[in-house]
Order: structure tokens, then sequence, then C-alpha cells
């Protein structure tokens, strides 16, 4: 007769096969070369890339970035893929975050997509073709500050900069003068954005959120609360493939794949395993 | 699965059946590669016939509509009709806007009726009228032009002849009807703004028309002085002043002064105005002439920010000090500032002006420390893959020494890439550095003229608000014309009314324009939101008096809710077992929802805790919400009569980080091993984490959030969970208290409602959408329902 | 005392309904008192850094004092503290030597890169592991209502990697998964997500209703 001991050991050996079999089924895409599975963008990412595609130049867009590093593998593709975007369309981007251990990224987000572009011959000038307005504490808030006056709400850039006679801020004086917002969020920030920012005073908002965040906000999208949205890695590497800028995103959708796989094998095998095990009798487990 | 019930077999049938359809084409297409190759050909076919019987057809049609266009008379450009248009204030508004509105006539209709008679003589067949005359219509009609004249008075409207409308004082707003401006501002009941083809309409915001003029109107001798003497010798005349110049001045001005002038002429008198203060201290001694002629030569500037380089962006901010040095008379004078502090700006200016253009000079400096890095990345890279093809390229003999350079050469690379990293770095904080080069006593002061240009910024800006207030309050007059080229048609009235109601009289004025006036004011109701109010209100009712009704009846039924059971089953377990209980918080500060139904908790927990001479160590992630913890465990064990009992660092914030906090929690759970966890809140990834470690750890888990997507991970992993509003609810269910048990009926009452709605609105929406394609009284009827429906249930910001 | 529960109780009451009261008047004054009171909200939460400081020191330095289990850990917070602090300060985050290993930054980032960014991905990447083996263990089809979750789940982690197109390619329509993914997300996902939200918006009006009308006291602490 098993005993209790037993079933202990036996579960965390298996535990310890599982996390062995989920590891190898990551790493193992990125160490072989050549592997690639064609895909083409799903309709949601379509319809956020629409948003922003059809903004002419000059346009302002407010980036809000709220997450930290520990996120970063899902929403920092996303990042960069839309300030490409926006600096491809020369639309401003206006970048803010309400999570202040996510700084060091955003900052570095914005210097690496500039200097890009600066390679090819397009100068992105801090202040004038984007601006990066960093942190400040007490978000709901700051969200209604904004709604009444951006410049007042951040006096000056994240580099002290004054924003009062910025040339990127340059017809700007409100969340209303907005052409668009983006919040990408790791938490509840959209939530917040749309309660004390887009329903109140009227501009348009899309999100990019972690996978296990999007299904949450289908609601909003579907009842035009939310102009686009982007779920997880997916979503992302969906937003690269429409820029036509393939990066770490579409490289890890075979890990994504090769971990979803393993995965439906397991519960596959364990169901297949419990329907036998109460067929023959036996207490499967 | 012998326990499956066989009433659902139809059901998952179907269900299977739906998958295994939507899966597979629609059209069952040949498997064969052959007929797969086939398709393509049959559909090229397809449409290569569709195009050809489209050029047949435009090729029997044309004569036919060249016929039609050349004896067909175009709608003559008509104004509208002066019953039609109105004037009034923008409802549901702050007070900045008024709006024009009037019904335009419909010239598409009608060209399509005249190309409809001019078929019909040439075709009896009414489907190849009815195309002839879409396709005339869409090949003729060109949108008119409505253009809205507003001025301050009647009179302005036609203030040198009323024969030459064009010469009046106003301001001229062109509307070119659209989907924009094709619907009707006036918000009727709680916003139903009705989308009407041929209703136009134009926002007039006087603010933005009018602006705020300086105190002193402008001179001609200032404007002379200003396009003769305010050149610096070698400066050229800025564009700007060139149209200023050939136009004949007083009548300009006079216009100006009004404020009826483009926002370009108007910014050009600014900077007259300005170069009239800056001359007049210069001949009162108060300016150095030196400093004068600096002002002038930036005055004169009219460049966008965009486009100077970083001396001149220097320069635009010491004019910024000269304009608040020119002001101090008048702050002092207004009591703004005092004698002292007037003295102290004087003397920090040049201090902000030295600033400035260090700042402007380290600029350029990093930016050519830049562009010189950027070019040896550039270099360095170049000769990286220079060196990696030598290296492909070597032989045997060459290899081991192409190999060394290549390593060197990726040295160097990396050495070039960190100093354009240090130079890109340093470039954007140019300022912040410059500013920390200076002695702190010098960078005290500027910071305190920083903070006084931001005080009299907001007081500019109040003063400015105040002032537009003023302006969006005055009456303003309204003409309205219609444009197609050169030609304009004023709407016109017949009878005028003169007189106030008493006397009134009416007389005939053939063909007199038509003028209205409206002002705008401040509403106080947003009628556009009638309905969230009227909701709030009725729920907010409901739950008061659902409290009422509990007051006098305590006993509402309450459903068994087995996670809060189960607080005093866990509690005691940990007594039994001797080890403590875990309380973790959630997400949010003492504002969320979530954290304050988890206090709720906290206190029922940390009571039981203390009755039982158990410890509850509670851990925190907002430093406010710690305090609030620490006085609710410390109240408790004062209730239980056990004051001493109480620990302060039971009650303790771990960090605001979120990963930092799980590791913490988890750290402390493997170590201390508590017998029982309450994991109550707001919570995002680290619920797992913390979940399945409180379960390695063999405790009693009873979970609680609104984050309803950590629920599947707390229900794999915790013993009980409450799930959503159930939290809400856990403070009336553990204290039973009759006002807290109302609140919770009432909203079940509300949720009750919304059910109603719900399926009362898929209903009729559902009905309303199959009658749509039928006419007839009863499709109409369904429509206004829905739209009402919609409309009801429609949140507009 | 009774004004230690009777102010906050009326500051919380007056302010309650004058916020929700904002909400539906246009007039400029009504701006103006949204934006007084969200700028001192702003400056009083920045005051709350120091009640979080002073508790994570008082505990950490009583846990040394103590010498309580684990106390070395609490050593660790100061360290880490401090050097980040100290790495800040210190010649604007390039630190006492200027070529940091970070070639990128200032000794600042390369604590931030290295240890923070590092440590809280690997964090967050243990999820993986642990959603792995919960899934692998608790995902049974012991009952009809299990069964349709784990086909439902399978469907859905399936058709939302890029293997599905690959595979839907094979079948003759490469969208097929992601488009029965997307019903299941688009009706019964959405309809289950919408009756969720809608009981916590109530719930959270409900409670928010207690709060104002000074029902609900437990934000001010000690007891009833």
């Amino acid at each position: 007769m098993p005993t209790h001991q037993d079933s202990l050991k036996r579960l965390t050996v298996t535990r310890q096969i599982v996390y062995l079999l989920v590891a190898t089924s990551i790493i193992l895409p990125f160490l072989i070369k050549g592997i690639s599975l064609p895909f083409e963008a799903e309709p949601g990412a379509e319809t956020f890339y629409k948003q922003l595609d059809r903004l002419p130049a000059g346009s302002h867009v407010l980036m809000s970035f709220d997450y930290d590093p520990p996120s970063k593998a899902e929403l920092y593709p996303m990042t960069v893929a839309l300030l490409r975007h926006c600096f491809e369309k020369d639309v401003i981007p206006i970048v803010m975050t309400n999570w202040p251990s996510g700084l060091g990224l955003f900052e570095k987000a914005c210097e690496e997509v500039a200097a890009e572009f600066a390679d090819k011959g397009d100068k992105k000038v801090s202040g004038t073709d984007y601006v990066f307005l960093g942190y400040r504490p007490s978000m709901t808030d700051l969200i209604l500050n904004m709604g009444v006056d951006i410049k007042g709400a951040f006096t000056t850039d994240y580099y002290k900069q004054p924003t009062a006679a910025m040339p990127a801020l340059e017809g700007v004086k409100s969340l209303r003068d907005l052409d668009l917002a983006v919040a990408l969020a790791a938490g509840n920030t959209v939530e917040l954005w749309m309660a004390y920012g887009s329903d109140r005073f009227g501009f348009p908002l899309a999100a990019g959120t972690t996978a296990v965040g999007a299904p949450k906000l289908y609601p909003f999208l579907d009842s035009g609360q939310l102009v686009g949205l982007l779920g997880g890695l997916r979503g992302a590497a969906d937003y690269e493939k429409l820029i036509e800028r393939p990066d770490i995103a579409t490289s890890g959708m075979v890990a994504l794949s090769g971990a979803h796989i393993l995965l439906i094998v397991l519960i596959l095998g364990a169901n297949i395993w419990y329907v036998v095990g109460r067929i023959t009798g036996k207490e499967g487990k | 699965m012998t326990h499956l019930k066989t009433s659902r077999l139809p059901a998952i049938g179907a269900a299977v059946v739906y998958i295994l359809l939507s899966a597979s084409p629609a059209h069952a297409q040949p498997q064969t590669s052959d007929a797969r190759s086939l398709l393509p050909t049959l559909l090229d076919e397809v449409v290569a016939q569709m195009d050809q019987r489209l050029i047949d057809a435009e090729a029997r049609t044309r004569p036919l509509l060249d016929e039609i266009e050349s004896q067909i008379e175009l709608p003559e450009l008509r104004a509208p009709a002066a019953e039609a248009v109105t004037a009034y204030d923008r409802p549901s508004d702050d007070g900045s806007a008024i709006i024009v509105e009037w019904l335009a006539p419909d010239r598409k209709a009608e060209l399509r009726e005249r190309a409809r008679q001019q078929a019909v003589k040439l075709t009896d067949n009414p489907t190849l009228v009815d195309s002839l005359a879409a396709i005339v219509t869409n090949e003729l009609f060109v949108n008119v032009t409505y253009l809205v004249q507003v001025a301050k008075s009647s009179e302005d409207l036609v203030a040198k002849s009323p024969e030459d409308l064009e010469a009046g004082l106003f301001v001229t707003i062109p509307v070119t009807p659209g989907a924009a401006t094709r619907k009707s501002g006036n918000l009727k009941y709680f916003g139903l703004a009705g989308e009407n083809e041929n209703y136009c309409y134009a926002e007039i915001k006087p603010a933005e028309i009018f602006p705020p003029q300086g105190p002193e109107p402008i001179t001609v001798q200032q404007v002379e002085r200003f396009l003769h003497d305010g050149w610096p010798q070698d400066a050229e005349p800025s564009d700007d002043a060139i149209p200023v110049a050939a136009a004949p001045l007083q009548p300009l001005l006079d216009r100006a002064n009004k404020g009826y002038v483009p926002q370009d002429i108007r910014d050009l008198l600014e900077r007259v105005r300005l170069y009239a203060r800056i001359t007049q201290f210069v001949d009162e001694g108060v300016l150095d002439e030196e400093d004068g002629i600096r002002a002038i030569t930036i005055l004169v500037d009219a460049r966008p920010e965009g486009q100077l380089s970083p001396a001149e962006k220097a320069d635009r901010t010491w004019l910024a000090g000269v304009k608040l040095q020119l002001r101090l008379d008048r702050l002092v004078a207004e009591g703004f500032l005092r004698d002292k502090e007037a003295a102290r700006v004087r003397d920090i200016l040049p201090l902000a002006d030295q600033l400035e253009q260090a700042v402007a000079e380290a600029t350029v400096l990093a930016e050519s420390a830049k562009e010189e890095a950027d070019q040896a990345e550039q270099a360095a890279r170049a000769a990286r893959q220079a060196a990696k093809e030598a290296l492909d390229e070597a032989d045997d003999e060459t290899r081991p020494q192409a190999a060394e350079d290549l390593k060197a050469a990726v040295a160097d690379e990396k050495l070039a890439k960190a100093e354009t990293a240090d130079a890109k770095k340093d470039l954007l904080w140019t300022r912040e550095r410059v500013r920390r080069s200076r002695p702190r006593q010098e960078r005290r002061e500027l910071d305190w003229l920083v903070r006084l240009q931001a005080r009299l910024k907001e007081c500019d800006d109040d003063a400015r608000e105040d002032a537009e207030r003023e302006i969006n309050a005055k009456t303003y007059y309204f003409r309205l014309a219609v444009s197609e080229g050169a030609r304009r048609e004023y709407v016109t009235v017949d009878r005028l009314t003169i007189g106030d109601e008493d006397g009134a009289v009416s007389v005939d004025v053939p063909d007199q324009w038509l003028v209205l006036s409206a002002s705008a004011h401040a509403n106080a109701f947003k009628w556009f939101r009638t309905n969230t109010l009227v909701f709030a209100l009725v729920f907010s009712g409901i739950v008061l008096c659902f409290i009422h009704v509990a007051r006098r009846n305590p006993n509402l039924f309450l459903r068994k809710i087995a996670g809060l059971d189960a607080v005093e089953e866990a509690i005691g377990r940990a007594t039994e077992m001797g080890r403590p209980a875990f309380y973790v918080h959630g997400y949010g500060g003492p504002g969320s929802m979530s954290v304050i139904a988890a206090i709720n908790i906290l206190s029922r927990v940390a009571r039981q805790a203390a009755d039982y001479d158990t410890r509850v160590r509670v851990m925190n992630l907002d430093p406010i919400v710690t305090a609030v913890s620490q006085e609710v465990v410390q109240q408790a064990y004062i209730e239980a009569g056990r004051p001493d009992a109480y620990d302060a660092d039971d009650v303790a914030f771990m960090t605001a980080e979120q990963f930092s906090y799980a590791a913490a929690v988890a750290g402390r759970m493997v170590r201390e091993r508590p017998a029982a966890i309450f994991l109550m809140g707001y919570f995002m990834a680290e619920s797992l984490l913390l979940a399945e470690t409180g379960a390695s750890t063999g405790a009693i888990q009873v979970a609680g959030t609104d984050a309803e997507h950590q629920l599947p991970f707390f229900i794999t992993t915790c013993d009980y969970t409450l799930i959503g509003e159930e939290l809400y609810a856990a403070s009336a269910y553990l204290s039973r208290e009759p006002r807290m048990l109302g609140s919770l009926r009432g909203q079940d009452v509300g949720k009750a409602f919304m059910m109603v709605a719900i399926v009362l609105g898929v209903i009729v929406l559902t009905t309303a959408a199959f009658f749509a394609a039928r006419e007839g009284h009863v499709a109409g009827w369904l429509d206004h329902l829905a739209a009402w429906i919609r409309h009801l249930f429609e949140a507009i910001s | 005392m009774w004004y230690k529960r009777t102010i906050p109780l009326i500051l919380v009451f007056v302010l309650g309904i004058l916020a929700f009261t904002q909400n539906f008047v246009p007039h400029p004054l009504s701006e103006k008192f949204l934006k007084t009171v969200t700028d001192w909200s702003r400056i009083i939460n920045g005051f709350a850094l120091f009640l979080g400081a002073y508790s994570l020191l008082h505990m950490h330095v009583s846990r040394i004092r103590r010498q309580q289990p684990g106390w070395a850990y609490s050593g660790f917070v100061f360290i880490g503290a401090m050097g980040m602090i100290i790495l800040g300060l210190w010649n604007d985050g390039v630190g006492p030597v200027r070529a940091s290993p970070d070639p990128q930054g200032t000794w600042f980032n390369w604590g931030y890169e290295s240890i923070q960014v590092s440590c809280s991905s690997a964090m967050f990447s243990i999820l993986a592991f642990f959603m792995a083996s919960a899934a692998f263990r608790t995902f049974r089809a012991r009952n009809l209502g299990a069964a349709l979750l784990v086909v439902a789940a399978l469907i859905v982690m399936f058709g939302r990697v890029t293997i599905s197109e690959t595979v839907g390619g094979w079948l003759g329509r490469p969208k097929v998964f992601g488009d029965i993914v997307k019903a299941i997300m688009d009706y019964p996902n959405m309809a289950a997500k919408r009756g969720v939200l809608l009981g916590i918006a109530l719930g959270a009006v409900a409670q928010s209703l207690r709060i104002i009308f000074g029902i609900e006291r437990s934000y001010l602490g000690g007891g009833d």
C-alpha cells in the first residue's frame, strides 16, 4: 500500500520532471538555429496597428508604460515596436510611466529606438520628436491632473527640461488634445486609464497587456472603450509582423509554441492516465 | 464517464458538429491537387468576364450619361432658410462655445431628382434610370462651403457699407459639410444627439477667435518705429513684417485692436507691443542699450523653437527674463512682489542668462562629441567587418594574425559603442550637468527664480482664464452664407421684428441678411450624463432603502460563503499547531476597494487570533495600509483584553515591489511554516507564487481577490477562495451588522435589474435587427425603441 | 476621542459627495476644484514614503537586534538599499570609478540592470514552472464541467501560438484554430468576464456608498 510519504515523493519527482521538460522546451528552440514558424497577424493586432497607422505626421500619442522588469519579456517588445512605428510615421510619442521601477527600461527603449533611426539618418531629438516625461506618484490623481493640464502635471521631463515651451508638446494642453493614448500594463492600470482618463476626457485609448491580463479587457474592446488590444508575446510578435520589423517577440514564437505543445501533451497524457485509471478501477493520480 | 447525463448528449453532439463544421470549409472543395490548381484559373476567368461586362456596360451608358449631363440644369446656389438657422449656447459645457446650426438645402437629392427626370426621357428601365441618376449625381455634385461670420457687435458686421457685406469687421469661419459637422449639436434630453443628414453645425469658441488682448491698443507710431527703427544694423526685417508694412496701417490696427485679425498678424503685433516697451525702457535707462538691441534682435526672429540652435534657445530664455524684468514694477505695484524680491530678481537674471549660455555651449560641445563618437563607432564597425572578412579569406599562415586583429577590432568596437552611449547620455543630461556644476548658492537662487516664474505663470494662467471667461460671456453676432467658388449667398429674411417684447413691430424688409446673436454661459449640469446620474441615484436609493429595512429586520438571508466561514477553522488550526497565521495584503493603497475589504477581514481575523492567543503576522505592500493594519490589529488585541500581547513588528511593511514582496513573503512562509494563510486583496502575477509556496508548507489557505484573472490560480491551489464581490461582502458577512447586510441586499437588487435589462435588451435588439430589412410601422417603431435602449445605457464623455 | 472619528467621517462624506457631483458639473469652478484636490492628494501621497521607510527600517533593525531566525537576510536589506543609494548619489550614479561593468551607463544602471532587472525577471519566470506543474496536477476531466474546461484550455493554448497556423495550413485553413480561439474568447469568455466585472463594479459602488455614508469605517483603523 503506497504511504503518504511515497505519494509525496512521487509528486516531488513528477514536479521536477515537469520543470525539466518545460525548461528544455523553452531553451532548445533558441539553441537550434533555422527554425521558424510563419504566421499572420491576428485581427486584434491589426485593429490596434490601424489606429496608430492612420494618424498623420505630427500627431501626439501618449504612451503610458506601466510595467516593471518582471513583465519585460512580454511588454518590452511591444514597447519597442510601438516606438518604432511612431518614429516611422513621424508621430510624436509622449512617454510616461506610473511604475517607477520600470523607468530605466523605458529610458533605454526611447534612447535605443531613437538611436536606430538616427543611424538611418532620421534624427529623433528628445523634446522635439519625442518626449520622455518620466514618473510622478499617485496615478489616479495624476491622470485627473493631466486631464486639465499636462504641462502642469509634468513641469519638466525626465531629463529636467522644462515642458512649458517644449516643441513636442505644442498644441497639447490636456488629455483631450491627444490623438491617441496607449497603455501598456502589467497590472490594473488600463482600467484606471479608462475610468479616470478616456471615459472622462474623451480620447481614444488602446492597450497592451500580459497574456494573462488580456482576456479581462475583451469586454472593453467590444464596447468601444478600448480601440485596440495587444495580448502577451503573441501580440508583440503580431505587431512586429505588421511593422515589418521582426525582433525578440518573433524569435520567441518558436519557444512559446514548444512550451504550449509540451503543456498540451502533459495535460492530455495526465487526463488519459486518469481516465484509464477510472475505467480500470484504480485511483489514477 | 458513467455519470454523464444522457440529456446532455444532444448538446455535446451539436457542439462537436458545430466545431467540425466551422473548422471545415463552408463549401466542399475538391481535395485533389488538380482541382486546387484549376480553382485560381476559374476565378481569373470569372473576374475577367465581370470586368468585360463592366466595360460593355460603360460603353453602352456613356452616351446616355453625356446626354443627361448636357441637358441637366444644376441646382442653384441657395442659402438655408432663415427659420432653419439658429444660434445658441452649447449645452452642458463650461461656457466656452456657441453653436450655430442650420438645415442645409439637400442639393444632392435635388440634383439626383433632376438627373432622374432627364434619364426617364431616355429609357424606360427603372433600374437603369436609378443607376444613371446616381452616376450623374456623383460626377456633377460639388460640395459647397458655408461661411459663419462672427462679430462682436451687429454694427461691426456692416461697419463700412451695408451694400458691401465684406467690408465689415468680422471673422469668417468656413464650414465644409461632412461627417463631423452633420450632427445636431443640440443635446436633447440626456444627450440624444441624432445624426441628421442635412443639419450642419459650427462650434464657435469666442476666446479662441478673439483671444485676450494687451492692456493698451497699438498705435501707428509704434508700428512705424518697429518697422523702420527696430532693426539692428546688420539684421534683415523678418518676412512677417512685410505684409504689415504693405497694408494701410490705421484700418489694420483698428481691426487688430478689436481682435479681427488672423493669429499670425496678432503674434506680430504682440511683438510690436513688446518692442515698444523695450524701447521705452531703453529710453528711460532701465535697460542697457546693448541689452535692448539684443532683445529686439531676438524679438524679430519668429522661427519655431524646434528650428533654433542652442545659443538661440538660450537667447529666447534670456528674453523671457527681460519680459519679467519689464513687469517687475507692475508686479510690485500689484503687491505680487516686495521691493526686496524685485531687486533679488534683477540680481538673479544675469546668473540665469549665464547658465543658459553655458548650457548652450555645453550642448554644442556634447552634440559635436556625439557626432565624433558616432563616426568613431561607424569606423570601428567597418574595421570589425573588414577584420572578419580578412579572417574568412585568410589562409593557414595568416589566420592567427587575422584572428588577433578581429579580436582587437571587436574590443575597439565595444569601446566605441560605450563612448557613443556616454556621449548620448551626456547630451541628454547637459542641462542638469551644467546646473550641478554651479556653486550651491547660485543654484539656490536660480531655483528660487524658477519657482517664482512658475508661480507667476500660474497667476498669468488664472488671469488669462478669467479674461477668456469674460470674453466667452459676451454676446456675439452671426451671419451665415453659402459659398461656391466666387459666388456667395447670404441667409436673408423678409420680415424683421424691431423693438422689445412690449412694443415689438414687424416690418417688411425684403432680402435683409439674417443676423443672429447668442452668448455662451457655463452650465450647471451635463445633460448627456443624466442616465448615469439616474442609475447612480436609483442604485444608491435602493441600497439605502435596504439598509433601513435591515435595521427593522436584521435577519436578512445571506448564502453561505465558505471562505469566510473557514476563518475560524483556520485560526483554530493555527492555535492547535502552535504556529502563526499569516495575513497577506494585495496591491493597492488605502483608497482601493479590495484593500478596504481586506482590512475588514483582517479585523475579524486579528480579533479571533487575539482571543485564541495565536500570533497573526500581517504583510503589507503599502506604507499607509501598514499603518492602518497596525491600528486594526492593535485594536483587536485591546478588545480581546490582551493589549500587552500586541507586537508592532508582526504588522510590517515588506516592500512596494511586486516580486520583492513575493520573495519576502514566500521566504517567511518557508522559514516560519504558518498553519494558516490568508491572501486577501488584489494580486497579480505573484498570486501563483505565493499560493504554491503556501500549499507546499501544508498550511490551510483562504484567498480572496477581485482580480478575476488570478482566480484560476487561487482556486487550484487554495482551500477556499472568495470570488470577486464575495471579498467586498466580507465585512457584512462577518459582522452581520444590519446596515452592511442591507447594502448587500441592495447590491443584489441592482444585479437583478442588470440581468433583466440585459435579457430584455437582447430580445428587443434582436427583434429590431430581424425586422430591420422589412419596412412598415412595426419596423420603424422597433428601430426607435432599439435606438433608445442603446442610448439609455450609453456613457458619453 | 470623538473628533478622531467624527472629523474624518465628515471629511469623507463631504469630499465624497463633492467628487461625485464634480462628474456631472461642467462649470469651470468644478474643474478648478478637481485640480486643487488632486494636487493636494499627490502631495500628501508623497509623504507615505516616510511611513514605509520607517516601518521597514524598524522591523529589520528589531530582527537584527533580537537575532531572530533569518536575521542575516535583514542585513541584506540594508546592504542592498544603502548600496544603491550610495551608487545613485555618488557622482550622479557614475560611482567611484568611471568605467562601470555596464558599457551602456553608470554603476547605478549596472546595479539596476544586473540585479533588479535580472532578479525580478527570474522571479517572474519561475511562474512558468509553477503554472506548468499546477496545470499538470489540477487539469483533470473529473466531470463534464472540468472536461469542457480542459478542452477549451487546450484549444486556446494551441490556437494562440504560431504552430497552430502551420498545422492549420496542413488542414487547408491556416486560421482555423485562431478563429476557434477567437470564438471562445469573444463569446463564452467575454460573457463570463462581463458577469464577473459587473458584479465587482456593483460591489465597488456599494462599498463606496458605505464609505461615503460612514457605514464602513475600517479604513480609520481601530474599532467601530
